[in-house]
């Protein structure tokens, strides 16, 4: 195998796969990136059994063949040049990143042979949801999808005893996206209407792993844009277009697969409450900094703030028997009912607030051992965007 | 530098028989012990004085102690031990609140405030307790808690007398060092019978031993516990009585049976009963616990501990339960005999329990809870009884009997 690569083009390849590469794994080559160079063009591709991305390089192939490479030390190399063209040659156990086609420098690097490293998906049978246009035809936009899940994937629980709340579930219905996560203290719910054309919805569902979820999210963050997810039974493919690349005649793809967790769901719809009647309206960039400011005193194993309820009025309050030492604030808010106290994990409390968007938040409380329901008081068109939230139990 | 503190020991004679001898004044200055009978594989759970004399000692079958001292009577445990030990502490709360019960007969209690010399003030609590209780203690004195508990114990070996000790052995400060000397190894707190063996092994058998191998000789030999084993040998015990004991830590309630249990029924049933009392102890106090774990001795002395973390805090007797009888079923092999139960509290929170969205909405738990509670307060564990419980009837001690579940004396 030989190919010619610019060094910037190579970095951007190696960033995209080098995150789902294993730091530990029982199978060695798992740490290793594959390399496969053909007429068709240049792919990296890395796995950890649970997810696998493959990533599309432009560059010249002189010589067609696969081989892998230690990816990290493949990577520090790479990272380490000026950009230059490079070029990657292997031959039977060694790979050899040539600088200015080997005129400046050689870095050699054990290879496993390419036949080592396990059969990776390609194709996945199923419904599929096109993500071109985004939000002027009414569809769902890349951007948005990742809104969609930095709302809801830090609810996932990571208690590996209920398996199926260690991912996101995502439902696509007529009309309308949902995601949910809970781990049991707390649940989010984020959807959006579609308006996508006539015929071209797909109505599925799948419990999404959180790590797959978040690296979507690095790649759409870093300018990849989302093309395409197709639901199988088993496994969900994410199509991306790097768009930094794009000039129109289609830049290089990256399609991550990720195994999915398998169903049912817990029924989430049971445990939103509906009878919430108080509602406790507040202003977000006052209350978030004042419970972190507060929680600073909270005991460090419940991190329980006090949160109580008066006429137009909350008082913040946590108290540490450990550090011997308490906080207390009020603030202003809008609530008219009977005056309550509730207590609430300010980390969890935090995880929520930080994510509302909207600077007026509103509580929908019912009692002080019941779930509340925080919501944003403005959300866009067709969002919906709900925070479910369990109490503790404050000490008498 | 802190001035130095003046801490008594106080045990209370062999308390079990101490308890029966009130109930029967009879068996005052006769051997006897208290205990299982001999068919059904009893041991001595606590034996008198007199008894002592013939080499019988606790945790004896009671078979090899009725060969020891043919004429030994045996009494069967009557219970309610509890209440008197109770007793003790509230007469003691009168002299000083810094009391720190360690076990049903034994506690700490600071003194450095009592303006006269320890010796008097040990006198006087030992002639009140006699008294007003007619138990017999016995209370070392010195600086630290080491060195007061192992001046109650020689007091009580060097008293010259047939019946009850009722030491009381002062050791002055500056002295501790030279007190300490003579006394073999095993007379350490800390050092069992395993450890006496490996010290003795590499030649060191007293405590003056130890004073002179040094720090760094121990740690080489030892690690960190040759470090304390230095200090301690010297009487230096940083250790302040605590008032309330460990309750900060973890709570725990154990039992050893006069005679080992081999059925899951019966042993579940005191599982369920020692979950219940640690769970009401963890109500009373306001606290939750995130670690259950549970003690078992089998028929051969060997000890195992087992224990579950739970992701969030409970107080609730079921949830204790259910884990404790978890990790009972795990280690538990049908029919192996079981010597000794304990079910134990850890990573303990006062308060802020996370609540879960799978639980019942309307907190139906704790209101059960606490409506179980109230009906014990008011009519005595006997009349409320879960199920499982009362399947067992015949074995599970009424309320005001409480003692089966505690320690020996």
């Amino acid at each position: 195998m030989k190919a010619v690569i610019e060094r910037e083009e190579l970095v951007r390849g190696i960033q995209a796969v080098l995150d789902i590469v294993p730091s530990k794994s029982t199978l060695p080559v798992l740490s290793n990136i594959l390399v496969h160079a053909s007429p068709d063009g240049i792919e990296l591709s890395a796995t950890d059994l649970d997810i696998s991305i493959v990533c599309g390089v432009s560059g010249k192939v002189e010589e067609p063949g696969s081989t892998t490479v230690p990816a990290r030390k493949f990577s520090e190399i790479v990272r380490e040049l000026p950009d230059e063209t490079i070029t990657v040659v292997a031959e039977e156990n060694k790979v050899t990143i040539e600088r200015q086609a080997g005129l400046e420098g050689t870095y050699v690097l054990m290879s496993v042979p390419a036949e080592d490293f396990p059969e990776l998906p390609v194709e996945i049978d199923g419904p599929e949801m096109n993500f071109g246009g985004g939000d002027e035809d009414g569809g769902l936009s890349g951007d948005l999808l990742g809104d969609m899940i930095s709302k809801t994937v830090f609810a996932v629980s990571r208690d590996e005893t209920r398996p199926v709340l260690n991912g996101v579930l995502w439902q696509v219905r007529e009309g309308r996206t949902t995601m949910v996560a809970t781990d049991g203290h707390r649940l989010v719910k984020f959807s959006k209407t579609l308006q996508g054309p006539e015929g071209k919805q797909v109505v599925t569902e799948a419990i999404v792993p959180p790590r797959a979820l978040n690296h979507v999210l690095k790649l759409v963050s870093g300018g990849s844009r989302l093309q395409k997810v197709a639901f199988g039974q088993n496994h969900l493919m994410f199509e991306l277009i790097d768009s930094e690349d794009f000039d129109g005649d289609g830049g290089e793809d990256i399609r991550l697969f990720t195994r999915l967790i398998e169903g049912p769901y817990v029924d989430y719809e049971q445990v939103i409450p509906t009878g919430n009647s108080k509602r406790m309206y507040i202003t977000n960039s006052a209350l978030a900094p004042a419970v972190r400011r507060v929680s600073i005193l909270a005991s460090s194993q419940t991190h329980q703030v006090r949160i109580e309820l008066g006429q137009n009025q909350v008082e913040l309050s946590a108290n540490s028997q450990e550090i011997g030492g308490e906080a207390k604030e009020s603030l202003d808010a809008r609530y008219e009912e009977d005056a309550m106290a509730i207590g609430y994990n300010a980390g969890y409390l935090l995880d929520i607030l930080r994510r509302i968007e909207s600077d007026e938040v509103v509580f929908e409380l019912d009692c002080a051992v019941t779930a509340g329901i925080i919501r944003p008081v403005d959300q866009a068109e067709g969002e919906d965007y709900l925070c479910l939230l369990m109490p503790l139990r404050l000490s008498e | 530098m802190t001035e130095s503190r003046t801490i008594l020991h106080l045990d209370l004679d062999a308390f079990f028989c101490a308890v029966e001898v009130i109930r029967d004044p009879s068996l005052e200055g006769q051997p006897f012990a208290v205990g299982g009978t001999p068919e059904d594989r009893g041991v001595v759970a606590s034996c008198s004085y007199a008894a002592r004399k013939f080499g019988v000692r606790s945790a004896m079958p009671m078979g090899q102690a009725l060969r020891l001292c043919p004429g030994l009577k045996v009494v069967s445990h009557h219970g309610g031990y509890g209440s008197y030990s109770k007793k003790v502490m509230v007469l003691l709360d009168a002299v000083t609140p810094y009391v720190e019960q360690i076990s049903i007969d034994e506690c700490f209690i600071d003194v450095t405030d009592i303006d006269a010399p320890a010796n008097t003030v040990a006198r006087r609590i030992q002639r009140r307790i006699q008294d007003e209780l007619r138990l017999p203690s016995s209370l070392g004195g010195a600086t630290s808690k080491l060195v007061a508990k192992i001046a109650t114990n020689v007091g009580k070996d060097r008293a010259q007398t047939d019946g009850w000790p009722n030491a009381v052995l002062i050791v002055p400060p500056g002295e501790e060092r030279a007190f300490l000397a003579p006394l073999p190894v095993r007379a350490m707190w800390g050092v069992g019978p395993k450890m006496a063996e490996r010290l003795e092994a590499q030649g060191i058998r007293t405590l003056a031993d130890l004073q002179c191998l040094g720090d760094d000789a121990l740690v080489a030999r030892f690690g960190s516990t040759g470090r304390k084993f230095h200090a301690h040998a010297c009487g230096i015990d940083e250790r302040g009585v605590e008032p309330g004991g460990e309750a900060a830590k973890s709570i725990s309630h154990e039992t050893t049976f006069a005679e080992d249990l081999h059925e899951a029924g019966r042993l579940h049933a005191v599982l369920l009963r020692l979950s219940q009392l640690v769970g009401r102890s963890l109500r009373d106090g306001g606290l939750t616990c995130r670690t259950v774990t549970i003690k078992l001795r089998w028929s051969d002395f060997k000890t195992i501990t087992r224990r579950v973390t739970f992701r969030d805090g409970t107080d609730l007797d079921h949830d204790l339960y259910r884990a404790a009888k978890r990790l009972f079923d795990n280690a538990w092999q049908p029919g192996q005999r079981v010597r000794l139960l304990g079910v134990g509290a850890s990573q303990l929170s006062d308060g802020g329990q996370q609540l879960s969205l799978w639980q019942s909405g309307d907190d139906r738990d704790h209101r059960i809870q606490a409506a179980l509670d109230t009906l014990r307060d008011r009519f005595g564990g006997g009349k409320t009884r879960w199920g499982q419980e009362l399947n067992q009837r015949g074995f599970v001690a009424e309320e005001d009997d409480d003692a089966w579940w505690e320690a020996d004396a």
